[in-house]
């Protein structure tokens, strides 16, 4: 799913880019700008919606069916901390799998963007390339990196607080996992834009 | 010892508990008695601390429950075998994964003394050979029959029942009551089970009590007939 999302997030930069900067500034800048969009934002932000859109749901459907079968209270029973038990192995590897994943996406994006702009665009290879190289700056990834990180936590946090909260049987959980994947994707948008206004002004 | 002292419990208007008290001996089975929706499953998690109420007490061999540290609780579940009405078993974990959790979580023990204990508690509850299956793969009555076994894993001295028979059919039915006899009788476990089935409450409690309209009632002190 992010292979695919992440082929056409690289279609669709080359392409803007292309028709909002050719003619106006010098063709390498294109490589600047592909690079820095991609690393800096659609990267991790595409594969936050992404994920939230799977794992957010996930988290917040199987957790909320766990808490109306009365499994969370048999858990609570049995003394273990349903907490600790059910969020944190879920919140772990979504910090761990979306930095991962974030770069995979921005790796296939920026490759598809390249064969867009040399093959579809003919911008040249050499200007391309030099503007995405030479204009590398390796905050710009790790800015993205940890911007993932964040949004990992936001996702699983926000998947597994509305499934703890369900209640009401089958429909109290489709409202669990609509809630997880609606808040997850708003407190994505506003952390972006609080990480925009503190590091990239 | 559990007593249970004066409690009230309401869900916004609705009140479900208005003053029950009642005493649960060492090794003596109370039963609760009352048509559905009457609160009896509500009365039961008041006393596991799965839910507090709006006044009153439960109190553990004189403890408090009010007063207890989250770590404390923790301790006092130790103690506290619970089966739910719907089972309640982990759909991830296997049958034997469903009853060693709690082996898993607290205790030290080598893999090989677990599986011992697994496979004692499988044969105490008859579901030998099904220690690989899902609970999705399981019939009622074989769910209930491992949410049992789930709530025997550390031994603990209570058992809690939430309607143990209900929805069984009567083969399932006599095979649960004769199991929960055999824990008071042969493992000396205290407890409370909570029911509508009176054909079944008769042979397995000391003590009867009928929850209605809020209020509880002694109905029965018995002594333990035969069950066969």
């Amino acid at each position: 799913m992010v292979f695919v999302m992440a082929i056409f997030v690289g279609l669709t930069t080359a392409i803007q880019t292309s028709y909002q900067t050719i003619g106006i500034v010098p063709k390498y800048f294109l490589g600047i700008t592909i690079g820095r969009m991609i690393l800096i934002e659609f990267g991790p932000v595409f594969t936050a919606f992404v994920v939230a859109g799977k794992s957010a749901s996930a988290m917040a459907a199987e957790i909320g069916t766990m808490r109306v079968t009365e499994q969370i209270d048999a858990l609570e029973m049995m003394a273990i901390n349903p907490y600790r038990y059910l969020s944190l192995p879920r919140i772990l590897g979504t910090i761990v799998a979306l930095p991962a994943l974030v770069v995979f996406t921005e790796l296939v994006a920026i490759i598809t963007s390249i064969l867009t702009s040399v093959y579809l665009l003919r911008v040249p290879y050499s200007d391309l390339t030099y503007g995405l190289i030479h204009h590398f700056r390796f905050n710009d990834l790790a800015g993205g990196l940890v911007k993932a990180f964040f949004f990992a936590l936001l996702i699983a946090a926000s998947g597994c607080f509305f499934g703890f909260k369900a209640s009401g049987g089958a429909k109290g959980v489709g409202r669990a996992v609509t809630n997880a994947v609606v808040t997850s994707l708003i407190l994505i948008f506003a952390f972006d834009f609080i990480n925009a206004l503190l590091f990239f002004r | 010892m559990i007593k249970v002292k004066d409690i009230f419990k309401s869900f916004g208007v609705h009140v479900v508990l208005s003053g029950v008290s009642f005493d649960v001996a060492d090794k003596e089975i109370v039963i609760i008695l009352g048509p559905s929706g009457t609160g009896k499953t509500v009365l039961l998690k008041i006393i596991a601390g799965l839910l507090k109420p709006d006044s009153g007490e439960v109190f553990f061999d004189g403890k408090p429950l009010s007063q207890m540290t989250l770590d404390e609780i923790y301790d006092l579940r130790k103690q506290i075998g619970f089966v739910f009405q719907g089972s309640a078993l982990f759909d991830s974990l296997r049958v034997f994964e469903n009853i060693g959790l709690a082996l898993e979580e607290h205790t030290n023990w080598k893999w090989e003394r677990k599986r011992e204990r697994i496979s004692q508690i499988l044969k105490i509850i008859g579901m030998e050979g099904k220690e690989k299956l899902r609970p999705m793969d399981l019939s009622g009555g074989m769910m209930k029959l491992v949410g049992i076994g789930r709530a025997l894993a550390l031994d603990p001295p209570y058992l809690f029942y939430d309607e143990p028979t209900v929805g069984l059919d009567p083969i399932m039915k006599a095979r649960i009551t004769e199991l929960i006899i055999t824990f008071r009788d042969q493992y000396s476990k205290s407890g409370i089970v909570v029911t509508h089935d009176l054909e079944t409450a008769r042979f397995i409690g000391s003590e009867i009590y009928m929850l209605k309209s809020g209020k509880i009632e002694k109905i029965k002190t018995i002594a333990k007939e035969k069950y066969e």
